[in-house]
Order: structure tokens, then sequence, then C-alpha cells
């Protein structure tokens, strides 16, 4: 078992944040996110299931239609959020994705990448290599010709880092009474620490079994219990990269306020800048 | 017949006659694009937006949307020219590293042909 003294715990793990995916100061759906909520007033805190939120879309160059990026399942970050984040600015390689295209008139259309070799399409988009790529989109034409109608440039990047989020906000440490239930994320960013979007296949673990319990895997990460009073950590792991949290688990009387949970954001040791490693 | 030799002479200075095409990047092109009427070059993957102007040497000019103006890569496994709605606007793709020639089509007749170059991404 990993002990981590309280006050290391608190102390604020940071790296900039940047990037794609903001996190947010203020909540303005803090009942339904920014906190966790609770099973009835005095209960355990049980935080909801992330979001999923397509990010906004973005016009074509041409400016006939817009391209709107959507999650290939519920593990990409650049939907996994209450909020509407923007279109994604850097998707990681290996990321999958889905990408479509809507003209004005709101007939839609399906984008192709320039080079296969550098974004797949098969069933759904896949970046291969990092750089740009365009994505092309054309117009039949009478006589089985075409032009092309629309395009935009999408840029990959390689995953150098892995990060954990909670509530829209980056995890350093995790503070949970017995019961209480945390909704834990992961995501990756780049050399430049910017998040990067795509659907990547985390795999979890904790350490050691009895403070607190995986109950189940939910969109894009987990969903961890407290169990017993003690020490657990939290480990993500995708091939050669990972991230990792110590989880302190309080007693239900332990007068430790949930305001501790630096994963909440609410208290003077917010982590909401913070990131691991 | 005095006539007809004369309408015959006059025939060709109603028609425009290719001496020059320009290209220009639209707004906002990609990093490391390049086109103009001397060489093309675009960093693999990409694709940029241009629009063409034709020059006539003649005293009648090339119109937009009257006479048709085509450009064709010679390797499409390297660089694709695709049309769009626009006359004379054209979208370049770069498939893949390598070098060709993008040939250019006034009314039908190949005219002058463009180097194009697609390199690597830095």
């Amino acid at each position: 078992m990993i002990r981590v003294p309280l006050l290391a715990a608190l102390l604020v793990l940071t790296t900039g944040a940047c990037g794609l995916f903001p996190e947010h100061e203020e909540d303005p759906f803090a009942t339904t996110s920014g906190e966790p909520s609770t099973t009835g007033g005095t209960g355990p805190l049980i935080d909801p299931d992330p979001s999923a939120t397509p990010p906004a879309p973005r016009r074509g160059v041409r400016g006939l239609g817009e391209f709107t990026y959507d999650c290939a399942d519920t593990s990409d970050p650049g939907c996994l959020s209450t909020y509407q984040n923007p279109f994604p600015a850097k998707i990681a390689v290996g990321g999958q994705f889905l990408l479509t295209y809507t003209a004005d008139d709101h007939s839609s259309r399906t984008p192709y990448p320039a080079s296969q070799d550098r974004i797949s399409a098969v069933g759904v988009y896949e970046a291969q290599v990092p750089g740009d790529t365009a994505m092309l989109v054309y117009d039949p034409q009478k006589g089985g010709e075409h032009t092309l109608r629309d395009f935009i440039t999408l840029h990959a990047a390689v995953p150098t880092q892995a990060v954990l989020r909670r509530n829209d906000m980056n995890l350093g440490a995790l503070f949970l009474h017995v019961d209480d239930e945390a909704a834990v994320t992961a995501f990756t960013r780049d050399a430049d620490a910017d998040d990067l979007a795509g659907s990547l296949k985390f795999s979890f673990s904790l350490e050691p079994e009895g403070p607190a319990a995986i109950t189940s895997f939910t969109a894009g990460g987990v969903r961890v219990r407290a169990v017993a009073p003690g020490m657990a950590t939290l480990t993500a792991t995708l091939g050669d990269l990972s991230a990792s949290v110590p989880i302190s688990v309080l007693a239900t009387d332990d007068p430790t306020s949930t305001s501790t949970d630096t994963s909440t954001g609410t208290s003077s040791t917010d982590t909401s800048t913070g990131a691991l490693q | 017949m005095k006539r007809l030799a004369l309408l015959a002479l006059l025939v060709p200075a109603c028609k425009p006659r290719f001496e020059e095409l320009t290209l220009s990047l639209a707004s906002g092109p990609p990093a490391g694009a390049r086109a103009d009427a001397d060489e093309i070059e675009l960093p693999v993957g990409l694709a940029a937006l241009v629009e063409a102007d034709l020059r006539s040497a003649s005293r009648v000019d090339y119109e937009r949307g009257e006479d048709p103006l085509e450009l064709r890569s010679d390797d499409e496994q390297i660089l694709i020219v695709e049309p769009t709605e626009r006359a004379w606007e054209f979208v370049l793709i770069a498939v893949a590293v390598g070098e060709t020639c993008v040939q250019v089509i006034v009314d039908g007749d190949s005219e002058t042909c463009i180097p194009a170059r697609v390199v690597a991404q830095e």
C-alpha cells in the first residue's frame, strides 16, 4: 500500500493547464457535475457518470458547411464533458473518432482523408501519424463527375502524457469518505501539454484492494467506491504511458471535509490547474 | 469571296490566346504551401485552395465561366487537383511525397505544365 501523508496529498500536483478541453473555474451546472451529487442530502457523495457532449462544429475552409467531430465511443475526452468543448485542435495518434459534414442546405456528406496513410477511414477514423491531414468533402455531379465542396485540416499528435480527471477537473489527489463514489476519466496530452482528442483504450488498476474498489467502467474511465479508511492508488495505463492518483479514504465521521477533495476544485488546494506526472 | 477571306482573318482575333496562368493561394493556406505559375509545393497530407487567372496574348481577354480551364496532375498518386463548383477555382491535395507536373488545359488545349512537389511535413 502506498501511504501518502495528508499534507503531501494536499499539495497541488500541477503541470500547466492548457488546451483543448479547458478546465472550468466556475461550473454553471455545479449541482450535477462540478460537485459530486449525493444520494440524498446527508448520504454519500456519488459522482454522476461523465456527460458526453460533442464538441462545437467547425466551418470548412470554403465556408459551404460545417464539420462535426463526434466520439467513436464514450472514452473520447473530446466529448467527455458537461460543457461543449471547442472543435478538437489535436487528435491523439491512435485515437479513433467520427467526423461528419453538413452542407448549408442541411444535406450530409462523408469526409475523406487526403491520405489514408495519415488518417485511416474504416468505419471510424483513426489518426495514424502525427501532423496535419486534410479531410475532403465532395459534391456529386452529373455523369459521375464530382467537385470538391469543402475541406478542413485535422492535426494529430503523439500522446506523451496521461492525465486523470474528475468532474471536468484535472485530478491531483482524491479524498473520499466511506461509501462515496468518484467517476475518474483518463486522457492524454502531447509534448506541448495540449489535450488530445480521440478514443484510446486505457486500462485501470487500483491497489491495494481494501480501502477502495473499482465498481464499474464508465465513460472513458472508472467508478471508484470508497470502502474502508486507508490509502490506495488508482493507475490508468495506455501503452508506455500511465497516470496515478493517490486516494485517501476517510471514515464517514472524519471531520475532514470533502472540500479538501482537490478534484472538485472547491477548496483552496484546488487542482483545477493541475495534472499528474 | 473577299468578304469571307476578311471574316476568316478576323475570327482568330475574337478569341483569347493563352499567354500566362497565375495561381494564388486562398487566404489562410496551410503552412509550407506555395502555388504560383512557376511552381507548386505542398506538404503531404494537406489541401490548399487556389484560384487561377488567365492572361490572354490577344486583345480579347479570357472570361471566368466562359472559357474552360482545367488543371490536371500528371501523377495523382502524388498530387490531385480537384475542381470546385466555381470556375477557375481548384483544391490541391498532396497525397504522397514526390514530384509531378500540373497540366494547364485551356479550352481543351494543353498550354503549359507547372512543376509540382509534395514534400514531407516538418
